[in-house]
């Protein structure tokens, strides 16, 4: 039987407590009880899609207790993708807990440049090429700085918008290629050029 | 009978609350197998679901382990796959075999043929339909290229052996340009089928595409379902369909019907299926592809015969011998379909995705037909296609059913986001349409 290892979803639940979901539909069995510990990088249970297995990895920075696990002291149990397969209360291990607090440079002269419609984002013209812009990059106005995906249809991100300067220099490509955005979503943070 | 219980929908959208409306009929339990993004959509109220995997398709409506895993674990016996995404894909239809699931479709072995073009063509061509002038199957390399394009002579279409979707796909005008066209349709095959070989045929310009709907049982009674007409289209997608094909000859209509059946029977087909054919300028048609699925306008060929074509594919799924010949298939009057897209036809058909505020399309009358899935407050999503909606007309003669048709349109309300519905009525309305003068490469009565 093969064996394939995917890392657990995660999301925040009331309190102190966690969610653990499965990230694909399938058969899940579980190692670990109701009321044992579990850390980050641990394998915990597994899911069978046609026989493949997906050993379940707790992601980084998530530690804690199993409070509830989903079909109780049932050994395999029908899930879908998205279920929560434990709950775990994270009280006693917030040390241990990874701090990820993206910090957004405020700095003056921060400007952004928004998706104008929701879609998927891409980065580069098609696989084997480079990306439009990168970090340190100018971009001026009227230039493709990504693709984005509606409906199957390809659509140009061209930098454009009364709010913003004719050349603007790229601190850094928000999305990564491939991602999900809504509109409104910054797609590029951009400082204002120095004047010379 | 061998009645399947419960049955999985792998799709979404308009075919998958199709489907299950046939299931309802039959007694049927209909599971849907659904994306994170669709897990609220109104056509589930009340239905069993499963969610698949993530919004993006390759995590969920392509996810092949994915979806016969779902059927398997909701003990479903049957899986329906509607069309696009995993409908014809051989591999899909062998894990459903080798899990215990019923693929309604035909077999693996047979969608892998049709899936390869040029075995396809030379199956049919054995049959007695008449194809389009080209290569001999593969071509070796750019010198027979040369060649067989010098005796069919210019205008000619490079394509991919196991191509689709126009991808692998170049015109050549002249023997100047035979070789750049070669390298780069060769090199994008490759990049997108993993398959570099290419064939060749002559490019035949504009003309008008019909195709037959087919009905096969797994014992070999084949029946047609009549021709459809679906030369209105956009960048080779069809926008309005009808039956009968009245550009047509009777001649070369009874002529093509009857060597489809026999081509079908031929090939051991199993289920519902399309064959394409370009109409050319003699007034000839050439089989182009046949397409192992059901079609997006089959409604238009169920409002002529009366037949409930999912229904079919599931009983002849099922294994049961078709219960009617082709004697028993009245094909009476004329039916159109028009595709309702949220897209904006006065902008280049620009995808419009969003909240569809308010939706009011219902219709009172019995020779119209609405296939749809939206409702007030439905968010039509950027993720996937733009079919909101299927509006179909039944009348006596051509111009009864474009004004019934017309009139269901005028009626329905969408708020919210624009749909193509402007479009559809400057069609029907306008005299190359009414006329039946245009072809496949200008909509009539649209200028865009």
């Amino acid at each position: 039987m093969s064996r394939r290892r995917v890392v657990l979803g995660a999301r925040p639940g009331d309190g102190e407590s966690r969610a653990l979901l499965a990230t694909t539909v399938g058969v899940f069995a579980a190692t670990v009880r109701e009321g044992e510990l579990m850390s980050a990088g641990q394998v915990v249970g597994t899911i069978d899609v046609l026989g493949v297995l997906h050993e379940l990895i707790v992601p980084p920075g998530v530690a804690g207790r199993v409070t509830e696990r989903l079909g109780g002291e049932r050994s395999r149990v029908p899930v879908q993708y998205g279920d929560a397969l434990f709950v775990i209360s994270t009280a006693s291990t917030e040390s241990i807990m990874e701090q990820t607090s993206p910090v957004r440079d405020d700095a003056q002269g921060a400007l952004s440049f928004v998706a104008p419609m929701s879609g998927r984002f891409y980065v580069r013209p098609s696989p084997a090429e480079p990306p439009f812009v990168a970090a340190g990059d100018t971009v001026r106005r009227g230039q493709t700085v990504g693709l984005l995906e509606v409906m199957k249809t390809f659509n140009r991100l061209v930098y454009e918008g009364d709010a913003l300067p004719d050349q603007a220099a790229v601190h850094e490509v928000l999305p990564k290629d491939g991602d999900d955005v809504v509109r409104g979503d910054v797609i590029l943070a951009l400082r204002v050029l120095p004047e010379k | 009978m061998n009645q399947f219980r419960r049955l999985f929908i792998a799709n979404r959208g308009e075919v998958a609350a199709r489907i299950a409306r046939t299931c309802d009929k039959l007694g049927i339990v209909p599971v849907f197998g659904v994306s994170e993004a669709d897990r609220q959509a109104p056509y589930l109220r009340g239905r069993e679901s499963v969610v698949l995997g993530p919004s993006r398709s390759s995590e969920s409506y392509l996810a092949k382990e994915r979806i016969v895993q779902a059927a398997v674990q909701t003990r479903c016996s049957a899986l329906h796959p509607g069309w696009g995404f995993v409908a014809e894909d051989p591999v899909f239809a062998s894990l459903c075999d080798a899990h215990g699931v019923t693929f309604v479709g035909p077999p693996a072995a047979v969608m892998q043929k049709l899936g390869r073009k040029t075995p396809a063509k030379a199956a049919m061509a054995g049959a007695g339909l008449k194809v389009i002038p080209g290569s001999d199957g593969v071509l070796r390399d750019v010198d027979q290229a040369r060649e067989v394009a010098d005796s069919i002579g210019f205008p000619i279409l490079l394509k991919a052996e196991s191509g689709g979707g126009g991808r692998g796909m170049r015109v050549v005008r002249s023997a100047a340009e035979l070789k750049d066209a070669y390298d780069s349709a060769q090199s994008e095959s490759l990049a997108c089928f993993a398959d570099g070989r290419l064939y060749l045929e002559k490019l035949i310009e504009g003309g008008r595409h019909i195709e037959i709907q087919l009905l096969a049982d797994k014992y070999g009674h084949v029946v047609h379902l009549g021709e459809r007409d679906c030369s209105v289209q956009r960048q080779h997608q069809k926008l309005i369909e009808e039956s009968p094909a009245l550009v047509l000859s009777d001649d070369e209509r009874e002529q093509t019907l009857e060597a489809a059946v026999r081509a079908t029977r031929a090939i051991g087909y199993v289920g519902a299926g399309t064959m394409e054919f370009l109409l050319d300028e003699h007034g000839d048609l050439r089989f182009m592809e046949m397409n192992a699925r059901l079609q997006v306008e089959h409604p238009v060929s169920e409002m002529r015969t009366g037949i409930d074509l999912v229904e079919a594919q599931i009983r002849i799924a099922a294994g049961e011998p078709l219960w009617f010949s082709q004697g028993d298939v009245d094909l009476r009057g004329h039916a159109i379909e028009c595709r309702i897209n949220a897209e904006d036809p006065s902008n280049g058909f620009a995808p419009s995705p969003g909240v569809i505020t308010q939706w009011e399309a219902t219709s009172r009358d019995d020779h119209v037909r609405v296939d749809t899935h939206v409702e007030s407050g439905y968010e039509v999503s950027p993720h996937y296609d733009s079919l909101i909606c299927k509006v179909i007309a039944w009348g006596k003669d051509r111009e009864t059913a474009c004004e019934r048709l017309t009139e269901a349109l005028q009626k329905i309300r969408c708020d919210g986001i624009s749909t193509t519905i402007p479009m559809h009525l400057a069609v029907l309305s306008s005299k190359e349409f009414r006329e039946n003068r245009y072809d496949t490469r200008a909509v009539p009565g649209w200028e865009s």
